[in-house]
């Protein structure tokens, strides 16, 4: 098929050790991606939906898929794959739920020739699923002792043992396709010690540092006894136009690209910001040399690391060989630690462990603020062997690592602390009695669904939206990165390269069919629970389901809103995500068909939420979002577009926090557009309908959540 | 820019030493994609280390306010207010108070190596 699919998909059944396959076809509606994988979970759990309260549920099926642009030269998009099931990390019920990761395993698994892999059931014992393209085993740990091993140990494991130890360069035949020959290694994606201990905080790690964090999809391996999936291919991907792909992908470069000989800003991150952007650019203003680099990416001895087939390589590899390819939060563990070799040293542990970072990041400042108050250590209220006399130390990091990933003392004794600190902060809280008054206060900031925040939804609208109507912290920059090149240039002192007014005018020019909008992206206080917001809301997540979910365009380079390379800073969403599309697939999507096509995905995952139980009262923020004012700070401050006075103005909202009736307000509004019943949040058979999906109708009705 | 004043060495182990949960300093550290991961400060070193990183956000006069009752440097603590009502940039003010603060903390530290 010359359209960027493999054409099948893989399908497990770890319980009757059973491999089966089916055609990608057979769903062509849903794309690929989270769509392709919510339509399959939706058909293979649609009868007990209703009782999975939790990930840990034995009819939990795992889903990883590809999209029809994995494999192909598309940038920033082509290297991803997305990851799909109930999760054990959301509160208080674990919610149908996805994480995603880039590195080489989506390629390689097109290369296979598969498309994704569907897991079911629970292995007898451990194993781990070795895939050399068409040949695909299901092994048994024990023959490699790869059970009790680390993240990064059980990935060189394997890579001996399918590839043998030569050097890089040297041909492989994996031997399961005639003449099919390569230099890779396998990709692995793998979990550590905490996903065999079934922690709640553990995740999936493939080589490096490529991450699906969130969920708790590490502990759903653990439980179902599987250590690992190998991936070697040998083959290719057909796209439909192979010079349509080029030529796109040309003219990004030459509309939308920066020129090193013409860097339109003397701010290197806002020079670079747009599509390609190579990592190695960026560096730590402050450092002084090495050593005196906090939270930022070393600038010496590096070389720039990517995702196959994306332009913008935004991680590195050093050349001492510590913090490889990590690029975000798991960096970010330590910033008090004695040295930057800790920190990177603690990042590879973190990755090591294969533990979710922003949780142990959060979980970390809880418990040490608890020391300081008295609360927590030996022989307090809460009784702790954690040591915190030399906190900032490699052997602090270590200690606090294992105890998380493994429930254990470091002398391998199980420990009730331990095991409080591998289930996260929020569950902690719970075990000791402090949950509600945390929460209250603020001291706990996990703002939805017992997930830390990131982005604060009394300043950051749509994120905290976005988050409580779904299923997990968003993670999705798109309007954060407009707003936060008014926010650099603050900090710097200077004028936004791009005023207010035209900012605005630009980005919804681009949010269909919401572009008639004039208020949709007003973050003032008078805006803050309207039907603007609740479109804003809505457009979001919409372009998301589709483009980054699904299409699995990378969130740390797409939309492309503002550009200031672009002749009138436009940006190419809208041209661009299209385009690229068409010219692999051999389709015609419009963007606005592709939004409407994230509208129905959208709607099949809230449909899955109801049946889970998901009702309109469990949509709603922790008590601090509404009790305690949003910080104010000085230094960095992020700024949001405010219209006012008949103006357009940035401007930054500490103080505020949400009301309760207001968040209420913004619900029906939202419940409104999307047609589902306002009091209750079910949706409508007419809607379901209406989006081509009236078996998701029938299914809510025989529970009796149809609104 | 007038060199600060050496400090006592009262003063000096009161910078040096943690202070307690009731006085800490709450800030940021900021990231355009990361987003905004709290920084609980219990020392003067740890609220220097703040202001190393790419993008702190903390309170001005919150910090001024801290060093001036929780640590008594009531000359750093003009100091910082100076900065505050001079510099208009919030880059350069950071600037500036970081290395006034790193000026501190290396004072204290040759009178008390420990
Ligand atoms: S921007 Fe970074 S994370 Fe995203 S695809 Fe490119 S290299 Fe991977």
């Amino acid at each position: 098929m010359n359209n960027g699919y493999a054409g099948q998909i893989l399908r497990i059944d770890l319980s009757e050790r059973q491999i089966t396959t089916f055609p990608t076809s057979r769903y062509a509606d849903w794309v690929g991606g989270h769509a392709l994988s919510a339509a399959i979970f939706f058909d293979l759990t649609r009868h007990v939906l209703h009782e999975m309260q939790d990930g840990y549920h034995p009819q939990n099926v795992l889903i990883l898929m590809t999209s029809p642009l994995t494999g192909t030269l598309v940038p920033a998009c082509a290297g991803r794959i997305e990851v799909t099931g109930i999760g054990v990390q959301s509160h208080p019920i674990g919610w149908f739920t996805r994480g995603n990761f880039g590195g080489r395993f989506a390629t390689m698994l097109k290369h296979a020739g598969w498309d994704g892999i569907v897991i079911e059931g629970t292995a007898a014992t451990p194993v781990w699923l070795d895939i050399r393209d068409q040949r695909v085993t299901l092994r048994e740990c024990q023959e490699l002792s790869l059970w009790g091993q680390d993240a990064w140990d059980s990935q060189l494991t394997i890579w001996d043992y399918v590839a043998g130890k030569q050097h890089y360069g040297r041909w492989i035949d994996p031997g399961g396709r005639v003449h099919g020959r390569t230099t890779q290694r396998p990709a692995v994606v793998t979990i550590g010690p905490s996903g065999e201990n079934v922690c709640r905080t553990a995740c999936l790690i493939h080589d490096a540092s490529n991450a699906s964090g969130q969920g708790g999809f590490g502990a759903i391996f653990g439980l179902k006894r599987l250590k690992a999936i190998s991936v070697i291919g040998t083959g290719g991907v057909a796209v439909h136009d192979p010079r349509a792909l080029l030529e796109a992908r040309l003219w990004l470069k030459e509309k939308y690209s920066f020129r090193l000989s013409d860097l339109k800003s003397t701010d290197i991150e806002l020079a670079v910001a747009s599509p390609p952007v190579p990592g190695v650019l960026y560096g730590n203003w402050l450092a002084k040399g090495p050593g005196d680099s906090f939270g930022d990416r070393p600038t010496e001895g590096q070389r720039p690391q990517a995702c196959v087939g994306c332009h913008a390589g935004c991680r590195a590899r050093y050349e001492s060989g510590l913090g490889n390819e990590a690029g975000c939060v798991e960096t970010m563990l330590c910033p008090d630690a004695d040295s930057l070799e800790v920190q990177r040293r603690a990042t590879d542990l973190l990755n090591r462990y294969a533990l979710n970072a922003w949780e142990m990041v959060f979980t970390l400042n809880y418990i040490r603020n608890l020391n300081k108050a008295g609360q927590l250590g030996p022989g307090c209220v809460i009784d702790s062997p954690l040591d915190f006399s030399d906190y900032g130390s490699l052997a602090f990091v270590e200690r606090l690592l294992h105890m998380a990933g493994t429930k254990c003392l470091p002398d391998g004794t199980p420990d009730p602390f331990a095991e409080a600190l591998s289930e996260g902060a929020y569950r902690a809280a719970a075990r000791w009695g402090r949950l509600e008054g945390d929460l209250r206060s603020g001291e706990l900031p996990y703002a939805h669904w017992g997930i830390p925040m990131h982005f604060d939804p009394r300043t950051e609208l749509e994120w905290g939206y976005g988050t409580i109507l779904g299923d997990r912290d968003i993670n999705e920059h798109d309007f954060q990165n407009v707003w936060a090149k008014a926010s650099f240039a603050d900090w710097r002192g200077r004028e936004p390269d791009v005023p207010a007014a035209d900012a605005v005018r630009i980005v919804r020019s681009k949010m269909p069919p919401f572009d008639d909008d004039p208020r949709i992206l007003d973050y003032g206080d008078h805006n803050m629970y309207t039907a603007h917001m609740a479109k804003l809301v809505a457009w979001h997540r919409y372009y998301t389901r589709f483009w980054k979910l699904t299409v699995q365009f990378c969130d740390w380079r797409w939309p492309d809103f503002i550009n200031i390379y672009a002749s009138d800073k436009t940006g190419c969403t809208g041209l661009a995500e299209p385009r690229f599309y068409n010219a692999v697939t051999g389709q015609n999507l419009s963007y606005s068909q592709s939004i409407e096509l994230g509208r129905r995905i959208w709607n099949l995952d809230h449909a899955i939420w109801t049946l889970q139980g998901r009702h309109r009262d469990h949509v709603r923020f922790a008590d601090y979002i509404y009790d305690v004012p949003a910080a104010s700070a000085n230094g960095y401050r992020e700024l949001f577009p405010v219209f006012e006075d008949g103006q357009w103005r940035y401007q930054t909202r500490f103080g505020r926090r949400l009301d309760r009736d207001g968040v209420e307000n913004f619900k029906t509004e939202f419940y409104r557009l999307q047609g589902w019943n306002e009091a209750t949040g079910y949706p409508k058979r007419d809607t379901l309908e209406e989006l081509e999906m009236p078996e998701v109708a029938d299914e809510l009705g025989r529970h009796g959540r149809l609104g | 820019m007038t060199e600060l004043t050496e400090p006592d060495l009262a003063l000096a182990a009161r910078l040096l030493a943690d202070v307690p949960h009731h006085q800490r300093l709450v800030a940021h550290r900021k990231r355009q994609r990361w987003g905004s991961i709290p920084a609980y400060l219990y020392s003067f070193g740890e609220v220097v280390r703040l202001l190393q990183d790419k993008q702190p956000a903390l309170s001005w006069p919150a910090l001024e306010h801290w060093l001036r009752h929780a640590l008594r440097d009531v000359e750093l603590a003009d100091r910082v207010a100076e900065i505050m009502a001079q510099v208009s940039c919030e880059q350069g003010k950071t600037m500036q108070i970081r290395v006034l603060l790193e000026r501190r903390l290396s004072q204290c530290r040759a009178l008390a190596p420990s």
